[in-house]
Parts: C-alpha cells; structure tokens; sequence
C-alpha cells in the first residue's frame, strides 16, 4: 500500500522532470536551427548544397511518383463512391485535388523523405559524431553547423516545395486514372472541377506547409545525429542507431502537429 | 591579437584538472611544452595521452586549470581570439578521423578548399605532394575504410601538415606502422621540424625508437600526473626506478610477483574447458 502510495506520489516529479528535459529540447533544437538558418549564407555552400539536393531530392523523385500516384488513384476510386451515394461524383476531381494539394501532399511527402532522406542524415552526422569526424572538422576550424547542417537545411527547404508539387500532380493525374480510365467518370468534368477548385489560397497553403515541414524535418534530424554522443538511453553505433529511430518519430509527430496547426491559420 | 608566424610559443599547463564526467584522468599537473623543439608525450595505455592533446586542441574544457600558449589562457579567450590560435595548429588523431564520404585527396584538400580561394589545379598540386612526402600519393583516390589502420594514420598526418600550421600536434604516428614506415615517418617529422625551425610538434608516443629518434624535449605520463618533464637527455640518465623500467623493456616482467586480482578459480577453469569442448564437438 505504502509503495502505491509512493509510485502516486512521484508521478508530479516525474512529469514535471521529462516537462524540463522536454522544454530543454525544445530550447536546443530553436537555437540549433537559430544557427543552421543563419550558417546557410556562409561562404562555399553552393557544391555542397547540389550535393544534398541530389541526395535528397533527386533520389527520392520516384518514391515520391510512385507514392503520389497510389494515392490519386485510391482517392479517386475511395471518392467515387462515397460521392456516388449523394449522386456528386461529378465533383471527384474537386476531392482529389483539393485534398491533395491541401493535405495529403505536403503530410506524406514530407513523412516519406523523412524516412528516406531524414533518417540517413541523422546517421551519416552521428557515425561522422561518434567517429571523431566532427572534431577533426572542428580542430581544422571547419564549423560542423556550415559544413554539415546548412547545405542540408537549403537542400531541403528547395527540395520539399517541389517534390510536394510532383506529388499533389501525379496524385491528381492518378484520381484522373481511376475515375476516368477505370470508372466511367467524363474526363473533361474532372479536370474542369480541378481548374475550377483549386485556388491560390489552396497552393499556397501547401507551399508553407511543405516548407514549415521541411526545416522541422531538416532540424530534427541534423539535431540527433550531431547530438548521438549525448545519448543517455545508449552509446556508440546503438546511439546511432537510436538517434536515428528518434529523429524518424519525433519528425512525423511533428508534422502531423505543424500539419493541424497550419490548417487552423488556412481554413 | 599578434599571431606572427615567426614566433614560437611555450605550452604551459597550470594545474591542469581533466577528465570526464565519470572520472578525472589528469589531476593539478604543472608543466611546459616547450615551443620550437619536438616533445614526445609518453605513458601507458589509458594514461590520458590523447586526452590532453584534445584539451590542448580545445576540443574539451579541462575540469580547472588553464592551458596557456604563450600568455593567452586558450579557454579564457574571446571566441574569435580563440580560433585565431586554434587555426594555427593541427591535430592527427589517433586513428585518423578522415571523412569518410571522401576520398583521401578530398580529405586532404578539405582545409584548404574551406579556408583559401585557390584554383583547383594547385590544391591538387599540394595534396599529390603532401601525400607523396606521407609516401600515399598512390592511394589519393580511396577512400578511408578501403585502407589499412597505419595508411589512414599517414593520410591523417598529411591532412594535418597540409596548412602548414606552427603547432602539429599527433596522437601516435607510428603506432601501427612496420619498423621501416615507423622511421620513415620519424624521419618525416624531423625533417618537417628542419624544414620550419619555429614548428612546435608533439608528437603522442608509446614507441622508444621514436622518443630516441626525433624528440628534444620528454613528458611522462603516470597515474594521473606527470612522471618526468625535461630534455631527452635528462630522461635518458635518470635514477627513477619508474622511469627506467618505463624506458628498459627488457626490466619489465620483474613485475610479476604482483598476483593478479581476478584469478579463475580451478573448477570455473575446468567449467570453461567442458563448454568450449562441448563447442568445438558440435560440427
Ligand atoms: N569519451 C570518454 N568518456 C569517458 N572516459 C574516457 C573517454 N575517452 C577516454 N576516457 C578515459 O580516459 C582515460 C584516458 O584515455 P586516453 O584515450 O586519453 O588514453 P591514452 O593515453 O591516449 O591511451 P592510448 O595510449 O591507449 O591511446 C582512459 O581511462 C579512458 O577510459
Ligand atoms: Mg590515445
């Protein structure tokens, strides 16, 4: 009983002890991106930059396609029937659209680099941390924030805006697929209920989103692999590997957070 | 701040506390590294060797105490003053640390590409010859993990040199390298340190024939503080029992009277021996 007792008692401490490290954290990441943003007009950023864009925009664009058009075409065929009931599945290409760009675009855009692109930057700068790669940088005055961090934050601050834009087209075109080649929707009512719906309140809402995601996404995930050797719960190449599950979570809480957030200011 | 390249600075160490969180390695030492000579820093495995060196880099700040390099207290000094000193050193780590997303002549390129704006063509001019002088120039296009342990360590040297700093600072050169690239590198040193008589080097060492080989100056590391610091000739003429058994290998299994602190008792031996056996029946 007395041990029950015990356990009740310590729940405020114990919550209130995370509430700290959490605020702490929070504290860290601001001041880490604080210096990520303002390290990206450092000199001899431009190759670097390339580079990241490669790795991260470039080698994403078919996971990207292939995600974009599996979600047009399982709006379209998921649409079609439900506005079918009400008699309106005419306006299917109002849904997708209108869903894609809003939403789902930017979401699962920005929750697919992140596992793709995201948790391979979190391991590449803590393999680099935990092998003594960022102190030789540092000893050679290299600053690790220029070098490592920002060209990632350009890269991704350009890469997100567009690979979302493939996305929410190929999305489209796939609802298009669905409800026009495979169901008996006509072709020129879906794209005239796109062209009419989509406003540019509703691309721009998907361009901001796809841009806040990005530095959440960028920061997050440059923020634990350069910390891995902080790690409390592990060390070595299982820090690595942790920071590296972490960084995949926190990054897609995140941005299903920033996602309904960001709404609220659109809607 | 005066950082004229012709001067050269003594490194003092005023009681000087460093360690980690767990533990202190080095407690109130007090000593100079004298600047324009080469010191070779000795001492067992575990004696805080590469820990000082990453305090003198200012990699990590020591728990009290100062490092003074010349008059300046390195951690004492406004950021900007600070990496105007740090910019004038360069550090081989203990196993390298080259990047391993890039081939060695990137790596070694990678300074001079950061802080300079030269043409590409005389980088690679540079890189080719500090490589060549580290004997690699072979191997400018692998990568790290594609070289032996004694290969990234020379590659890691010339990363170092390729600036030319006044303050080369290296965590075990020769460790790891056969007798004949040990000399080499040996010689390698000395004839940098002909080459600039202001460079101050030290130079990290469990190996006598290289302590012998190049250094003017001898610091020894023991139990948390310093054995013996002074000239080389000094340490070679010394009366301590340590340090002679320290620089007399062959004296060194008179140690063995100590019995050991973890002794197996007989029937864990004769348990280890059934399941290795039991192990090695299995096909
Ligand atoms: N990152 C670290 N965290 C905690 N303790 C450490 C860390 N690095 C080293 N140590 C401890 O500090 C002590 C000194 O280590 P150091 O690497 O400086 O030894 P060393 O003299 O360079 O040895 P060696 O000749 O084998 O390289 C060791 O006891 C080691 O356990
Ligand atoms: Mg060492």
């Amino acid at each position: 009983m007395l041990t029950f007792f015990k356990i009740i008692a310590g729940i405020p401490g114990f919550i209130f002890d995370n509430f700290l490290l959490l605020i702490r954290e929070i504290g860290a990441m601001a001041v880490f991106t604080a210096i990520g943003l303002r390290r990206m007009f450092s000199g001899k950023q431009f190759f670097k930059v390339l580079h990241q864009i490669y790795f991260i925009g470039s080698n994403s664009l078919f996971l990207i396609a292939l995600i974009g058009l599996f979600t047009g075409m399982v709006l379209g065929l998921q649409g079609y029937y439900a506005l079918k009931t009400v008699g309106s599945e005419g306006i299917l290409g109002t849904l997708v659209s209108l869903s894609l760009i809003r939403e789902l675009g930017p979401v699962l855009c920005a929750i697919m680099i992140t596992g793709r692109a995201g948790s391979a930057m979190t391991a590449e700068i803590g393999v680099m941390r935990i092998s003594e790669q960022l102190d030789a940088l540092e000893v050679m005055d290299i600053n690790p924030h220029s070098f490592l961090v920002s060209p990632r934050f350009t890269a991704c601050l350009i890469v997100f805006p567009l690979l979302t834009a493939v996305f929410d087209v190929i999305g489209i075109f796939g609802g298009y697929f669905t409800g026009v080649a495979l169901l008996d929707l006509n072709g020129g009512i879906y794209l005239y209920r796109v062209e009419a719906s989509v406003m540019f309140k509703d691309v721009l809402s998907g361009f901001v989103k796809s841009v806040i995601f990005a530095l959440l996404v960028a920061t997050v995930c440059c923020y634990k692999g350069f910390f891995a050797h902080m790690r409390t719960d592990s060390v070595g190449p299982e820090a690595v590997s942790s920071a590296t599950t972490s960084a995949v979570v926190l990054s897609c809480i995140l941005i299903l957070i920033a996602d309904y957030v960001a709404t609220t200011f659109f809607i | 701040m005066e950082t004229g390249q012709t001067k050269h600075w003594d490194i003092r160490l005023v009681d000087l506390t460093l360690g980690y969180e767990q533990k202190i390695v080095l407690n109130k030492i007090n000593a100079t590294i004298p600047g324009g000579k080469i010191s070779v820093i000795l001492g067992g495995s575990g004696g805080g060797k590469s820990t000082l060196l990453r305090h003198l880099v200012g990699l990590r700040r020591p728990i009290s105490g100062k490092i003074l390099l010349d008059k300046y207290d390195l951690f004492a000094l406004p950021d900007k003053d600070f990496k105007a000193l740090r910019r004038r050193m360069g550090m081989l780590f203990q196993d390298g640390a080259l990047l391993g997303s890039m081939n060695l002549a990137d790596n070694i390129a990678l300074p001079l590409k950061e802080h300079t704006n030269l043409p590409d063509k005389i980088i690679r001019e540079v890189v080719l010859h500090t490589l060549e002088l580290v004997n690699m120039a072979d191997f400018a296009e692998y990568y790290p993990n594609e070289l032996s342990g004694g290969m990234r360590k020379r590659a890691g040297l010339a990363r170092a040199m390729v600036t030319s700093p006044p303050i080369l600072l290296c965590d075990e050169p020769t460790s790891g390298l056969d007798p004949i690239t040990a000399a080499q590198m040996d010689a390698l040193l000395k004839t940098l340190k002909k080459q600039n008589p202001q460079m101050t080097i030290v130079v990290v060492s469990h190996d006598l024939e290289s302590l012998y080989a190049i250094a003017d100056h001898a610091m020894v590391l023991n139990q948390g503080g310093i054995a013996f610091n002074g000239s080389k000739e000094e340490l070679q003429q010394t009366e301590d029992p340590f340090l002679k058994r320290f620089l007399d290998r062959t004296n060194i299994h008179a140690d063995d009277s100590k019995l050991p602190r973890f002794a197996l008792k007989p029937e864990t031996g004769e348990q280890i021996k059934n399941a290795l056996d039991e192990w090695l029946r299995q096909s």
